[in-house]
Order: structure tokens, then C-alpha cells, then sequence
């Protein structure tokens, strides 16, 4: 169990990673990105002293974000669908920048979709993607190949 | 395929950790909302003292004791001061923490002030009755019984008073005290 904000900052620390690629993946310019990023850190610091080690501290930690990323999403829809400001995103552009197209492909799937695919970019297993969406393996694994086709449909044209 | 690729190099992704700019903004909800926690406790505390001080005026009237109505004013006495503390803390917090732009300056002034606040709130409530208890002797001249009902009155108003005082100091203390520890380990956090 996680009692003081000192250890909740350690482990907010520890898993930059997977918020800096998650606010990246759910925004499509640098405030929206500085705003989610923000708010998803806020709200781990807040609620790491719910954790109950009944699942793994990651897993846990990207079903607060995500949760946290689809609650911002629903508060901005406006600002969700200028996908070509995308450009011009100055803090990472240059990370991913070869894969700007794919990116904007992914970032224009349904938000279901869009968190299937974030997760399976973080390389994570059936098993942890089911647990953290809350659906059965099977269901990953279908909804996952048939994100996969219909992506791959868009990259032949 | 693209998708494949994109997963290699989205995993060799190197760990971005947080500019002193993102630690800091961070800091600042975190503070606001300690802050808004903080105005909660203390209007409860208040309810609570006001509650207190209306239910033991309203038994010493009922009871109707030689001493009823003096220590009745001594309970509306300390209620007032209640509200007085309230506002004045209220105030603090407004000034330091939600107008000023300097984030830490105003967490140390707050901090500066509310610790003196604290030790008057400690000594204040036994200064205070020791005070009434000495005006009540020299105004009505009391006889040897009275000085038994005078002191269990003074009793209970400095327990009543310091009770009160207590829930609030400790409020005050565990919330911004957390803040300033907090606040040198988001420093050290800073990858710039």
C-alpha cells in the first residue's frame, strides 16, 4: 500500500512513461497533450493510496489513466477532432515523426479501438489488456485482429 | 507492416520523466485542492464549536444556576473568537495561496503565519477564561461556594474551547505541512 505523497511521487516517476505515450496517444496538440498529461499525473498522485495490490501496480496504473484520458476526451470533444494539428505537436513530434500517418490513422479509431491498439503498442499480454478494459480475452483478441485488418486495408490504399 | 514497426519503435521508446514546469503545475492543483479540503475542515471545525457553544448555553439557562448567565456570555465570547480565527485563516489562505502567482512563497508565508496562529489558538482559550473567571470575582464579589461552580465553568470552557481549537490546529498543521515536504520532493523530482 502506497501511505505518502513522497512514495506516490516515486512511483508517478517510475511510470512517466506510460502517461507521456498515453496523454500523446489521446491528444492531438501540445496544451491538450501539457492538459491530459497534468491531469493524469494529478489524479495517479491522488489515488496511488487506493491501491490495493489485487493487480499488478502497472496495470492499475494505466486503468486509472486511461480512465482518466477518456473522462478529458469526453470534456473536450471539440478539441479531440482537429487531427491536423497533429503536425505541429512540438514535444514529441520528433520521436514518432516517421510514423506520423499510422499515428493519425490510430488517433482517428473509436476510443475503444484507439485504447486496444495503445495497449498492444505497449506490448502488454491478453490477458492484462482484458483486465484492464474490463473485457475477456477472446474479445481482445478479436477486436484486436479486426483493428489490425482494418488498418492495414487503409495502409494499401 | 506498419503497425509492427511502429510497436518496435514505440517500445524502445526512451523513459521521459518531468520538466520542473509540469512538476510544478502539478504541485499548484495539488495545493488548491489541499487548500479546499483544508476550508472544509475548518468550516466544520467551526459548526462544530458553534454547535457546542449554543447546546451549553441552552442547558446553563435551562438549569438556571447563579452563574448561568455569565458563563452563557463567556460561550457566545468564545463562539465569536471561533468566527473571528475562521475568517481570519480563511483570509490567509485567500491571500497567500490562490491570488499570489509565486506558488511557493505563498505556501511559506501561509505556513509562517498559520504556526503562530497555532500557538495563540493553544494558549488562548485558558488565558481567556482564566480572564472572565477574574471579572466575574472582582464584579460580583463571589462568596467561597460560587468559587466551585466558577471553576467547573471555567473547566468546561477551556476543554470545550481547546478541543475545538485542537481539531483545527491539527487540520491546519497535517495539511500544509505535507504541502512543504511535498514540495521540496516534487524539486527533486525535476529532470531539468
Amino acid at each position: 500500500m502506497i501511505n505518502t505523497d513522497k512514495e506516490a511521487l516515486k512511483l508517478l516517476a517510475d511510470h512517466a512513461g506510460i502517461i507521456h505515450k498515453l496523454s500523446f496517444m489521446y491528444t492531438n496538440n501540445n496544451e491538450e497533450y501539457k492538459d491530459l498529461k497534468q491531469e493524469i499525473s494529478y489524479q495517479l498522485i491522488k489515488s496511488f493510496g487506493q491501491y490495493r495490490a489485487e493487480s499488478k501496480l502497472s496495470t492499475w496504473v494505466y486503468k486509472v489513466s486511461l480512465f482518466t484520458a477518456l473522462s478529458f476526451i469526453k470534456r473536450k470533444p471539440g478539441s479531440h477532432q482537429s487531427l491536423a494539428e497533429v503536425a505541429n505537436y512540438a514535444i514529441i513530434e520528433n520521436e514518432f515523426s516517421e510514423w506520423n500517418n499510422v499515428l493519425q490513422q490510430i488517433k482517428r479509431l473509436p476510443e475503444m479501438d484507439k485504447t486496444l491498439i495503445f495497449l498492444y503498442l505497449e506490448d502488454k499480454q491478453y490477458r492484462e489488456i482484458a483486465e484492464i478494459m474490463g473485457i475477456s480475452e477472446t474479445n481482445v483478441g478479436v477486436k484486436l485482429n479486426r483493428i489490425k485488418q482494418k488498418l492495414k486495408e487503409y495502409f494499401k490504399e | 507492416m506498419a503497425l509492427e514497426d511502429l510497436k518496435i519503435a514505440w517500445t524502445k521508446q526512451k523513459p521521459v520523466g518531468y520538466s520542473a514546469d509540469e512538476l510544478n503545475s502539478i504541485y499548484h492543483i495539488k495545493q488548491l485542492h489541499s487548500i479546499t479540503s483544508l476550508k472544509t475542515g475548518l468550516s466544520w471545525d467551526l459548526l462544530l464549536a458553534l454547535l457546542i457553544s449554543v447546546i451549553f448555553i441552552a442547558v446553563l439557562q435551562i438549569l438556571d444556576f447563579s452563574a448561568s448567565n455569565f458563563w452563557s456570555v463567556c460561550m457566545a465570547v468564545f463562539a465569536t473568537q471561533h468566527v473571528v480565527f475562521y475568517q481570519y485563516q480563511i483570509h490567509l489562505l485567500r491571500k497567500y495561496s490562490v491570488f499570489s502567482q509565486n506558488i511557493g512563497l505563498s505556501l511559506e508565508n501561509v505556513i509562517g503565519k498559520i504556526r503562530l496562529l497555532l500557538w495563540f489558538y493553544r494558549l488562548w482559550p485558558a488565558v481567556l477564561t482564566m480572564l472572565l473567571s477574574s471579572v466575574y470575582v472582582i464584579l460580583f464579589k463571589v462568596e467561597q461556594p460560587i468559587w466551585q461552580m466558577l471553576l467547573i465553568g471555567s473547566l468546561l470552557a477551556i476543554g470545550v474551547a481547546i478541543l475545538s481549537n485542537i481539531i483545527s490546529a491539527v487540520l491546519v498543521r497535517k495539511q500544509l505541512i505535507k504541502l512543504e515536504s511535498l514540495r521540496s520532493e516534487f524539486k527533486r523530482l525535476a529532470t531539468d
